[in-house]
């Protein structure tokens, strides 16, 4: 271990501390590369810290063949996906959209059913505030949606277990809709 | 990139040929399963391909692809999870343990690779991440937090948890490997003996 001129300088402890504190790709890369070569070295260093030995594993290298696989396999999957939509795995963004439009949609196909009287009554035309609320609830949504980039995915809104429970107010309504297998 | 953006196919080639070693390198340490690895690296591809005009200049190339591999990769262990945690273990894996000492410095690569592959599954899936990307493919912690998304106090507090579950790990699956643990010493003092 002491003919190593690497460690003389550097010293376990320091090579260890070179390691932990980002050294930059260069200097990790000549400590790496020491390691491999150097049992004295690697042997004092791995005993200082076993999982030490898992950074001195070199990246398999990948052969013609395999690589000519990979790149048709990318062709052959790119272009059934090009050609049949439905192919594609769903776009978690465009499955939630999708849910909460058509959540939205039902929502306001209800009022006129359940809430129309009063409608009629009133002398404000509250189909255009529910629109503005659609619109500012869809928005809100989509601001949510585009903040995350993995959002939860909904697989079908098409339930028949879910229920609507509808509170309409003087001014206020609120429909509530509910379904307990509704994963988000 | 910009080649890609001019739907240049021949540059989507060119980075499967530059870019796949490396992802297969991540996935394959994560996954544990080469076959696995390799769809996750297709897909990679696929989607750097769908995606390619939403990439900005600002951004690194390199993590972006990364980025997404990561993800997939990600997504497919929770998968997996969810599938194992339905299914009834029926037994463990029995592995003879050598009685005599060894060091793991004196492994040869693909033995190195197998005990990791092995004790792997000890860490979460952000734990798992960030050890491969950090420690063993030697990303910088910064590029490790762009590729995941988070922040770099949290990438040094995955890759510490890390280290020291994988280590207690090798000391309870691979004693041979331990010197320090009770195991190891019992043998050494019993081959003494």
């Amino acid at each position: 271990m002491g003919s190593c001129q690497y460690m003389a300088e550097h010293g376990v402890q320091q090579l260890l501390a070179d390691r932990l504190s980002d050294p930059g790709r260069g200097r990790r890369q000549e400590l790496v590369e020491h390691l491999r070569a150097c049992p004295a070295c690697r042997q004092a260093a791995v005993e200082e810290d076993p999982t030490l030995v898992f950074s001195l594993l070199e990246p398999e290298p990948m052969g013609e063949e395999q690589l000519a696989e990979i790149q048709s396999s990318v062709r052959t999957l790119r272009r059934s996906r090009a050609i049949d939509p439905s192919d594609r795995p769903r776009s978690r963004v465009g499955g939630t959209t999708a849910m909460v439009a058509a959540s939205l949609m039902f929502v306001i196909s209800l009022l006129p059913l359940t809430g129309g009287r009063q409608l009629e009554e009133q002398s404000e035309p509250v189909g255009d505030s529910v629109t503005e609320q659609h619109s500012r609830a869809e928005h809100e949504w989509q601001r949510w949606i585009d903040d995350r980039t993995e959002p939860p995915m909904i697989e079908d809104l098409n339930r028949p277990d879910a229920r609507v429970y509808q509170l309409t107010e003087e001014d206020l309504a609120v429909v509530m809709i509910v379904d307990e297998t509704l994963d988000l | 990139m910009k080649a890609l953006q001019r739907d240049d196919e021949g540059a989507l080639d060119e980075l499967i040929g530059r870019k796949s070693a490396g992802l297969m390198g991540v996935a394959t340490r994560m996954l544990g399963d080469p076959e696995e690895a390799r769809d996750i690296v297709q897909i990679t591809f696929v989607r750097v391909w769908e995606h390619r005009l939403e990439f900005r200049d600002r951004w690194s190339p390199n993590t972006w692809i990364y980025r997404i591999a990561t993800n997939l990769t990600i997504d497919h262990l929770r998968a997996r999870q969810r599938r194992d945690r339905a299914m009834v273990v029926a037994g463990s894996t029995l592995r003879a343990v050598d009685s005599e000492r060894k060091s793991l410095a004196d492994l040869q690569q693909r033995e190195v690779g197998e005990v990791l592959l092995k004790i792997v599954d000890c860490l979460s899936d952000r734990q798992r991440a960030v050890f491969v990307l950090r420690a063993v493919e030697g990303f910088d912690t910064k590029e490790v937090a762009k590729i995941l998304g988070c922040r770099v106090s949290t990438v040094r507090n995955h890759l510490f948890v890390a280290r020291r579950k994988l280590k207690r790990e090798l000391e309870v699956c691979f004693p041979e490997y331990a010197p320090g643990s009770a195991a190891g010493a019992a043998r050494e003092g019993g081959s003494d003996g």
